[in-house]
């Protein structure tokens, strides 16, 4: 296990590294003054003298290798650089803004998974019937949403014709349970639409592979009670291809709640990565971005663990 | 394509006696596939649906007479749907929505279109090259898959973005930057599967080169697959597209597209809400379409997948 855990953290090195020379390129070659960024000047304003002093604080003047380096060896010691824009660093400030982003994503799963596992329940189950029917409908319409635009759509319904949830902004879960589920339940439940979508036709066709096994006939002809075979049983089993799908589902997550974050002005890395584009602040762009890569392989990782856990079939040690 | 019916039942007739040989339908794999498609209902409601979008889009000023950009009604600002002249009702600066309607839906299906041409295109290429040469070229081009999908597409997308600048090129750039990598690993699986069956073999005792038998034997044999993800992609790119715009990092506010007319009606959500609303469910209604499509080639290709 720990050998596992071990060697797929290394091998996220060289892709770590590739990517994070990809950003740092794009970034480099990208048109604009780092120096201008910085000092907020126009363009041409800028004396010699100042430019030269500003170049050699922010390593500018050295050449690109010796950049992305020192960007990398710097990384490696938690150090992503400083800000353009507001001169604080940005692995801090992204820490600060991270447990919000997670804490949505981790809701919008929860949300996903409360509404796919009895929906590809259901459908399985009742296969064929005017049930499977509608979840499958249901499904394919819920990938199709734009899903910013449906959190868009909740918000002028819920908060501003209904006035029943606040339309922007967020809350601890120390203020109450209420508070907290108002500000979370529109920006998560935009984000659940696709997933959940997804997983309901994953588990409905999981499901279906698995009632038709002998090991779920011979529960029923045991004559143990259906909701024993279904619940104790089959969805054991069904579960777990779903569990590979949800892994890939936390990219779309990370993605779609920079969108999301910006809707309901929610405040975490989604939001500041906006803010830093609007103000061309490409360390702080960099480092978000880096740092969100970081967060989905992990959580990648996790999952690979739980898939072994939950199915021992699976071998972590092998090589797959 | 309307002479398939005929089809249905070839043996029969055959068996009959009444038909001679020679006007006895071929059936190959694609007329049957085909078939399996016109049999699903929703899929063909999802064709038709494509059909009108794209009818309307392409022929959008038969359907409006007001100019996407230049007719700026400035006495009729934010008139609701239905109101005199304007179907659709007009937004703040005063233009038909349903005339930005019809010229913003050229720009997001070709957006779609484009996307899932150029990166199908260099995925195909990709996954065929590395499965049927194998060795070193599949394990580097392999990897390189592998990391390209190992990373939230739509931050990396969006990172390209910060980096281009805001432009709908860019927005296709960035889209085709990140989504080759699917094409690529479905290719290769697939190139595995037919690569050692005996029509290749034979072809290569025949003593073909290998750029022949990729195009005229493998390939032909993978496409089934292509075309699902294909149209799915195109499905996917719109809505990409559309995030993408609405954050601000696609066409100029000018232009008439669904993305910026969604990101233009998002200071009017309190009072004029069909601002935001109408042109999502165009969004919607054309994803819809696509993934209905989708579904439809899956099972026309695959018969034995259905459940």
């Amino acid at each position: 296990m720990w050998t596992y855990i071990v060697r797929r953290l290394l091998q996220a090195i060289p892709t770590l590294l590739i990517i994070s020379l990809l950003i740092f390129s794009l970034l480099y070659i990208t048109p604009g003054d780092p120096v201008d960024l910085i000092l907020g000047t126009e363009d041409g304003t800028v004396s010699e003298e100042q430019r030269a002093v500003v170049e050699e604080q922010w390593g500018l003047d050295k050449p690109f290798l010796v950049r992305y380096v020192d960007f990398v060896v710097n990384a490696c010691k938690g150090d992503l650089g400083t800000s353009y824009a507001t001169n604080q660093d940005v692995f801090d400030s992204v820490m600060t803004r991270m447990p919000a982003t997670l804490k949505l994503a981790a809701f919008s799963m929860l949300l996903a998974l409360m509404v796919s596992v009895p929906l590809g329940i259901l459908a399985a189950l009742k296969h064929n019937s005017i049930w499977d029917s509608l979840a499958t409908a249901l499904a394919t319409v819920g990938v199709s949403l734009p899903k910013f635009w449906f959190g868009l759509v909740l918000m002028i319904f819920f908060s501003l014709r209904l006035g029943w949830l606040p339309s922007t902004g967020s809350a601890e879960l120390s203020e109450g349970l209420g508070t907290f589920l108002s500000y979370i339940i529109m920006p998560a439940a935009s984000l659940a639409l696709g997933m959940a979508a997804t997983q309901t036709r994953m588990i409905r066709s999981s499901m279906l592979d698995v009632l038709n096994q002998d090991y779920v006939r011979y529960a029923r002809s045991k004559g143990l009670r259906e909701r024993v075979v279904i619940w104790g049983h089959a969805l054991k089993n069904a579960m777990i291809p779903v569990i590979t799908v949800i892994g890939g589902e936390v990219g779309g997550l990370l993605g779609g709640a920079v969108v999301t974050e910006s809707i309901f002005s929610w405040p975490g890395v989604g939001r500041l990565m906006m803010n830093s584009i609007s103000k061309r602040d490409y360390p702080m762009i960099q480092g978000i971005t880096l740092m969100l890569c970081i967060s989905y392989l992990l959580v990648n990782l996790f999952i690979d663990i739980v898939y072994a856990w939950v199915d021992p079939r699976i071998r972590l040690d092998k090589k797959s | 394509m309307r002479d398939k019916k005929k089809k249905v039942d070839p043996v029969q007739k055959g068996a009959s006696g009444e038909i001679g040989l020679e006007s006895l339908p071929v059936t190959t794999y694609w007329t049957d596939v085909v078939r399996r498609f016109r049999k699903n209902k929703i899929a063909v409601v999802g064709l038709v649906m494509l059909l009108i979008i794209v009818i309307l889009c392409a022929g959008a000023p038969l359907f409006t007479k007001y100019d996407p950009i230049l007719d700026m009604d400035l006495l009729n600002q934010l008139k609701p749907p239905g109101s005199e002249g304007h179907i659709l009702g007009t937004d703040n600066l005063g233009r038909d929505i349903w005339s930005r309607l019809l010229y913003g839906g050229r720009t997001s299906v070709l957006t779609g279109l484009t996307v899932a041409l150029i990166t199908g295109v260099i995925g195909v290429v990709i996954g065929l090259v590395s499965g049927y040469f194998g060795g070193i070229v599949e394990t580097i081009l392999m990897r390189m898959t592998d990391i390209m999908l190992s990373f939230p597409f739509l931050i990396i997308a969006i990172a390209i973005m910060a980096a281009l600048g805001s432009s709908q090129r860019n927005i296709i750039l960035a889209l085709a930057i990140v989504g080759w990598p699917r094409f690529a690993r479905l290719t290769r699986g697939q190139v595995l599967a037919v690569k050692n069956s005996e029509y290749v073999e034979s072809a290569k005792v025949a003593g073909f080169g290998n750029a022949r038998i990729i195009l005229n034997h493998i390939l032909p044999n993978c496409m089934g697959p292509i075309i699902i993800q294909a149209t799915l992609a195109v499905g996917s790119a719109i809505l990409s597209a559309a995030s993408l715009t609405y954050l601000g990092l696609g066409a100029d506010a000018a232009a008439p597209d669904w993305g910026v007319m969604l990101s233009q009606g998002r200071q009017y959500l309190q009072s004029e809400a069909y601002l935001t609303i109408i042109p999502g469910l165009a969004i919607s209604v054309t994803v819809l379409a696509m993934n209905w499509i989708g579904d439809g080639l899956r099972d026309a290709f695959d018969p034995k997948m259905r459940k």
